[in-house]
């Protein structure tokens, strides 16, 4: 790997709530060296306790500028969401490595936090790209809408309120049995449940990536603890090798009999 | 500029910042973010006989004053440690030791013995006190007779400076402190992670793969500052001080405790650059400290004479 790999303090810019869970924090980067769609920063909110950094995958990074896409799922993204803009956060990256960009034309399917590196993708190769996005509500699709470049993404809401009724896997088997011949190949990140389920639907027709969210203290290497099996038998360290992987060779993503 | 240069069993320390085993790999990943040279030594991750894949996921979790782990001694092997490592640290100049990991007293030594004739290697640290794998060596941690008779097997087959690194889960840390300077090692280093759990409360299961773990961070450092300062008091061989770690002030108490250098670990997760902005901050600390010569501080703790 011949990333140039930079940590600097990076002042918040700005700091949207999109929904009840959802917010986007745009930071100062302009040490931030060049990037591609799936890798991923580590952001720190320096304070008073222990806390490991934090991965999230880069959503943005043009003109010195860094966007992320972040649930609040515990302490620290709670601490982030209620950061001002000004706020000192450490951030270290670009980690990982990115998605491929195959010839042809991409299946993208997401969810929650996982559509951020799928919107940097699709900024980068936008004509070749079809979306599919899952959200749990309306209201969630229409915060997330007014700040990211949603409008022509195929959606779907679990409660049924906006979009195709039910999960984002559904949709996809929709939208495989009319068109897959389509597609070249697929990108998808999101909840692992999600990806499974979406990468069994995908493996038999096309090649298929997912992006990992392992739980990782690291990010770059050294701690071991991000860890997946892969089918040789071996492990792979999801910051490291990953996190987006061939999802054909992950032991749990490998379908039954795929030799 | 104050004098950071540490001397230690025979070697001479740039500065006291050395990189912890199983906190920086083998060297290759933090290398991408600063130069090695500048750190004081680096322990490389444990190296066995034979390869371990290591324990299965969850393996990390975080805790408001630290973190548990329990990796499990993943590594390639010493076969393969020789030959795809150290090529890489032949072009760098930072002291290397290698931590030796295993189950019986023979692997241990077969370890020493392939590893203590490689010129690069600066020293051997033995690690009995992993507290995350079944046969992991801590049970030597824990009996004096055969602790002494692992240090005097390795000690035969190398003439590399031998370290050993104690686990501060015992009731005398003292006692085996001296059972290792009398049976040849040339520097003790305290300490290992402390055993710990975490559970769920809702999914009623612990939060790693193999329920307890090892803790470390800042929660760990009082314990390991009592633990250096009484091993440090019992022997005459120096002591390498190991324990959350995180700022230039941390390392000064370590010393004062009576640790000639120490290592950086859990902090490192939170920092990629932590090794080199603490070499820094030290330099500028010594100076608001008015501390001229840093080896002037081992030891130099005021104690009760009680404590």
């Amino acid at each position: 790997m011949t990333t140039d790999r930079k940590i600097w303090t990076a002042p918040v810019l700005a700091n949207r709530r999109l929904s009840e869970n959802y917010f986007l924090l745009r930071v100062a980067a302009s040490a931030l060296g060049p990037c591609d769609p799936g890798m991923f920063v580590e952001v720190r909110l320096p304070g008073d306790g222990f806390a490991l950094p934090r991965p999230f995958s880069i959503l943005n990074a043009d003109g010195g500028e860094l966007e992320l896409l972040v649930k609040t799922v515990g302490r620290e993204t709670h601490r982030l969401r209620d950061c001002a803009p000004g706020t000192g956060l450490v951030v270290a990256g670009p980690l990982g490595n990115p998605f491929p960009a195959p010839a042809g034309r991409l299946l993208l399917v997401g969810g929650g936090v996982g559509l951020a590196p799928l919107l940097f993708f699709r900024q980068r190769h936008a004509e070749w790209v079809t979306l599919l996005a899952g959200f749990r509500n309306a209201a969630e699709y229409t915060g997330m809408a007014e700040a990211l470049p949603l409008t022509d993404a195929l959606i779907s809401t679990d409660d049924g309120s906006a979009g195709r009724p039910g999960l984002v896997t559904e949709l996809l088997e929709d939208v495989l049995a009319k068109r897959s011949d389509e597609y070249s190949a697929a990108l998808v990140c999101g909840p692992e449940p999600m990806m499974l389920s979406a990468a069994r639907l995908l493996q038999p027709l096309l090649p298929t990536w997912v992006s990992l969210e392992s739980y990782m203290a690291c990010g770059y290497g050294v701690c071991m603890g991000c860890v997946v099996p892969l089918r040789d038998g071996t492990l792979a360290r999801a910051c490291r090798e990953g996190p987006v992987f061939d999802s054909s060779l992950l032991r749990d993503y490998a379908l039954k009999g795929a030799e | 500029m104050a004098d950071l240069r540490i001397e230690l069993a025979g070697l001479s320390f740039a500065n006291p910042v050395t990189m912890a085993s199983g906190t920086a790999g083998y060297g290759r990943e933090l290398a991408e973010w600063y130069d090695l040279d500048c750190l004081g030594g680096f322990f490389t991750k444990a190296v066995t006989l034979e390869p371990r894949a290591g324990n299965p996921q969850p393996r990390v979790c975080e805790l408001p004053t630290g973190m548990l782990n329990s990796i499990g001694l993943a590594n390639p092997g010493v076969s393969r440690f020789l030959t795809e490592e150290i090529t890489w640290w032949e072009e760098r100049n930072t002291l290397l030791f290698v931590n030796v990991a295993g189950s019986t007293i023979a692997d241990y030594t077969e370890c020493c013995r392939q590893l203590g004739a490689v010129p690069r290697l600066d020293g051997l640290e033995l690690n009995v006190s992993c507290p995350n794998v079944k046969q992991g060596g801590i049970s030597f941690s824990a009996d004096p007779v055969e602790l002494g008779e692992l240090v005097k097997s390795c000690r035969a087959v190398t003439g590399l400076p031998l370290i050993v690194k104690l686990s501060p889960q015992v009731t005398d840390v003292a006692a085996l402190a001296r059972v290792c300077e009398e049976n040849g090692a040339d520097a003790l280093s305290l300490i290992n992670t402390i055993p710990g759990l975490s559970i769920d409360i809702t999914t009623r299961r612990p939060r790693l793969s193999t329920g307890v773990g090892g803790y470390s961070g800042p929660g760990i450092k009082p314990v390991a500052l009592a633990q250096v300062h009484r091993a440090s008091r019992a022997v005459g061989i120096p002591v390498i001080g190991i324990g959350g770690i995180s700022s230039a002030e941390d390392i000064i108490e370590f010393m004062l405790a009576g640790a000639s250098v120490v290592q950086l670990g859990t902090h490192n997760f939170i920092e990629p650059t932590a090794g080199r902005s603490l070499i820094e901050q030290l330099d500028r600390l010594c100076g608001t400290l008015g501390v001229d010569r840093l080896q002037s501080l081992i030891g130099a703790a005021v104690m009760p004479a009680s404590g």
